[in-house]
């Protein structure tokens, strides 16, 4: 009887319990918290990359005046290093960064290689490397990863070593695809999954550390980008994704570009799983977007003259609730 | 009264065509700077004798259509 009662009471109590299941991102807020140039100063002329390292330090690669910039956690300038040149620490159009514990990797559109620094931005070395990078993220000082264009082996991520040898890849699709048709933008998860959105197609793919395709998403229901011919190539003309990011809950984000609702604007923001929780927009057009380790997002205004820093507020909503 | 509806008709699809094209012009000029910049970098000498030159050049064309083209 004793048993019988016990049993009974159990069975009120779980029924009572709020659920467990996952509660899900239904909104997320931008709260600006942080705003580094002005047309009124030198900050910043047109930053194209950023990266932010443990020490909360944010470093900005500056296309107008050739150089990469160190900044403190409150936006005030630190250090700046570099010039125009070909030379060890110069530059003739720096684009993105990446950094690990101890370096910053710093991409230039118009050298080949890739140069790096030490976090008081003093240049050490030129990875050499022939394939021109579009995307990078470094997994450790020996194992940096890259997005390429190349005309006769693509649709894959590669895997350099500080040499500058590729010692994997990462195939992503093993269709031939016309030129530039399979660039993406990339980031790496903490157990090595692959994220990927396509700068010209409508897809969004997660791969696990094999290349295995866990999930593939297609937001914006676009069939074809027009393409145009220049000199004797056939390029693309709009861009459906410009960059994705992860969060510190590997929830992706996708900045959309000409065939979002807000050109440049919206971030759509999925799941590890790949379900779109919400959208963002931001309140300027991005070229890029970025997460730091304790998920701030940083992204374009003004141009490029100014970095924003946002808080992200997530709204949650609990399912069955 | 079938003149003027003509004539309204051919007003208003002309104030149409004006509008459209102050809306669409500005975002095609910005594609179209981008693509000239490709066409005149793929048509440097010092860029075509370097293998990898072109696909240099279509780096550059995806960071401006990025950079510029919303």
């Amino acid at each position: 009887m004793v048993l019988l009662i016990r049993t009974f009471l159990i069975f009120v109590f779980c029924s009572q319990v709020p659920s467990l299941e996952a509660k899900d991102v239904y909104k997320i807020i931008l709260e600006e918290i942080l705003s580094i140039g002005t047309l009124d100063d030198d900050a910043i002329f047109q930053w194209v990359g950023v990266n932010v390292d443990l020490q909360k330090q944010i470093y900005v690669s500056d296309a107008m005046d050739y150089s990469l910039k160190k900044f403190d956690p409150q936006g005030k300038l630190l250090k700046k290093t570099g010039r125009r040149g070909q030379g060890p620490g110069e530059f003739l159009a720096p684009r993105f960064l990446d950094s690990s514990e101890k370096y910053l990797y710093v991409i230039d559109q118009n050298l080949p290689g890739i140069q790096v620094f030490n976090k008081n931005l003093e240049f050490i070395f030129r990875l050499p490397l022939q394939l021109p990078v579009v995307d990078i993220k470094v997994l450790s000082d020996d194992e940096i990863a890259v997005a390429s264009l190349l005309s006769n082996r693509s649709g894959a991520i590669y895997i350099i070593d500080a040499e500058g040898e590729v010692i994997r890849s990462i195939q992503f699709t093993d269709k031939k695809s016309p030129f530039m048709m399979d660039l993406v933008s990339f980031d790496i998860g903490v157990d090595g999954h692959l994220y990927l959105a396509y700068t010209f197609q409508d897809k969004v793919e997660k791969f696990d550390a094999q290349g295995k395709k866990l999930w593939s998403q297609k937001l914006l229901k676009v069939n074809n980008v027009e393409r145009k011919k220049v000199s004797r190539f056939v390029v693309p003309t709009e861009i459906l994704y410009k960059d994705v990011a992860l969060d510190s809950s590997e929830r992706l984000y996708v900045l959309g570009g000409s065939f979002s609702k807000n050109k440049g604007r919206d971030v759509y923001v999925l799941s590890p799983e790949g379900d779109l929780l919400t959208i963002i927009t931001l309140p300027e057009s991005s070229h890029c977007i970025y997460l730091d380790s304790q998920d701030f997002l940083y992204a374009r205004a003004n141009e490029g003259i100014t970095l924003k820093k946002y808080k992200l507020h997530f709204v949650y909503d609990s399912k069955g609730s | 009264m079938c003149k003027q509806n003509k004539k309204i008709k051919k007003i208003a699809s002309a104030l149409l065509a004006l509008a459209l094209f102050f809306v669409l012009v500005p975002g095609v000029l910005e594609a179209s700077a981008c693509a000239e910049a490709f066409f005149n970098c793929l048509d440097d000498p010092i860029v075509s004798m370097n293998y990898f030159g072109p696909l240099y050049c279509g780096t550059g064309y995806l960071f401006c259509i990025k950079y510029i083209g919303d």
